[in-house]
């Protein structure tokens, strides 16, 4: 696969990043940024465990979206497991304004396992 | 009772994290645990909201597992790559492969002059193992010990790439793999050689940046 330039967003990454912005200052956990993507993409298949946190990592590592676990009471008073949650951040939303201007139809790729990117 | 399809899944599913995340730091292996028994939980109750079975949630869970291990092993790599780039480093890579390349052929010649035996062996290679015994005075398990320390060295370094290793242990590997030169001289130098170019063009392509800084 060949290497991106530096400074890009792949397709998921910028799924990830629409995603983010609608759920806004709320934020929101990894399972449902999956479903998202899907919807937005009128699939029924979700994107690839593995592929969308390790996307989120990066994205995070970017500073292009923050993260923060879930208050304990909060998932405990639902009957689950704390949700890590994410939010686009300012950086974000430039990348994703960026990316959306030099690709306008990247937003209608979903699903994909860019596990081999780099 | 037979264990339920999605609790399969959801063991198998750990059992996977704790196999791509073990020898990590203690605090991303929590995290990264956490967060897939969240999506595990988070999965299975969308599922059930939409009528799902547990078979079906099961099936769509491994297949969401399987079509993203690639990216598991890619994000362990991801936390790694500061730690094997410095074992590379020490190991075969670049300017600082060159020193080690040079203390790989400072072995060779030390082993070639105890042993005396290099071009002998390369005649060997080329001409089959038949006589080997009796024309070098010395039993054919040598040269196939040193085969079996150099592999033994070459899969060292290779796991450096996939883990960080000490880097004494990475430099006995490089020994090994010289020692095995001693007895298949050509070969060996030139599978030395040809590490070092491929381990330095690796090495300066790695650091090309992928990702957009902080701003």
């Amino acid at each position: 696969m060949p290497r991106r330039r530096p400074g890009s967003l792949l397709p998921l990454e910028v799924s990830i990043l629409s995603a983010c912005l609608d759920a806004g200052e709320a934020g929101s956990h990894g399972f449902a940024l999956a479903r998202a993507i899907a919807d937005a993409g009128d699939t029924r298949e979700l994107t690839a465990t593995g592929t969308l946190y390790r996307a989120l990592h990066r994205l995070d590592e970017a500073g292009l979206v923050e993260n923060w676990w879930e208050d304990p009471d909060r998932a405990a008073e639902a009957g689950r497991p704390r949700r890590r949650c994410y939010r686009i951040t300012g950086a974000g939303t430039t990348a994703l304004a960026n990316a959306r201007a030099e690709a306008p139809d990247t937003d209608a790729l979903t699903g994909l396992d860019s596990g081999f990117a780099t | 009772m037979s264990e339920a399809p999605d609790d399969r899944s959801t063991r198998f599913t750990r059992w996977w994290v704790c196999r791509y995340t073990s020898g990590l730091g203690l605090g991303q292996v929590a995290m990264r645990r956490a967060e897939i028994d969240s999506d595990l939980a988070e999965h299975r109750r969308a599922r059930e909201i939409d009528g799902w079975t547990p078979t079906q949630i099961a099936r769509e869970r491994r297949k969401r597992l399987v079509r993203g291990m690639a990216a598991d092993v890619g994000w362990r790599h991801d936390l790694l790559r500061p730690h094997t780039r410095r074992v590379w480093h020490v190991a075969i890579t670049s300017l600082t492969g060159l020193a080690s390349f040079f203390l790989a052929a400072f072995h060779f010649a030390f082993a070639a002059f105890l042993l005396g035996s290099t071009s002998v062996a390369d005649q060997r290679f080329l001409g089959g193992l038949a006589g080997y015994e009796e024309e070098v005075g010395r039993p054919i398990a040598s040269p196939v010990a040193a085969t079996v320390v150099a592999l033994l060295g070459v899969v060292l370094v290779f796991a450096a790439l996939a883990r960080p290793i000490s880097p004494v242990v990475a430099n006995i590997a490089t020994i090994g793999i010289a020692a095995w030169a001693v007895l298949w001289f050509w070969l060996g130098m030139w599978l030395i050689g040809l590490v070092v170019i491929v381990g330095s063009t690796a090495d300066l392509i790695t650091r090309m940046p992928v990702t957009t800084p902080r701003q």
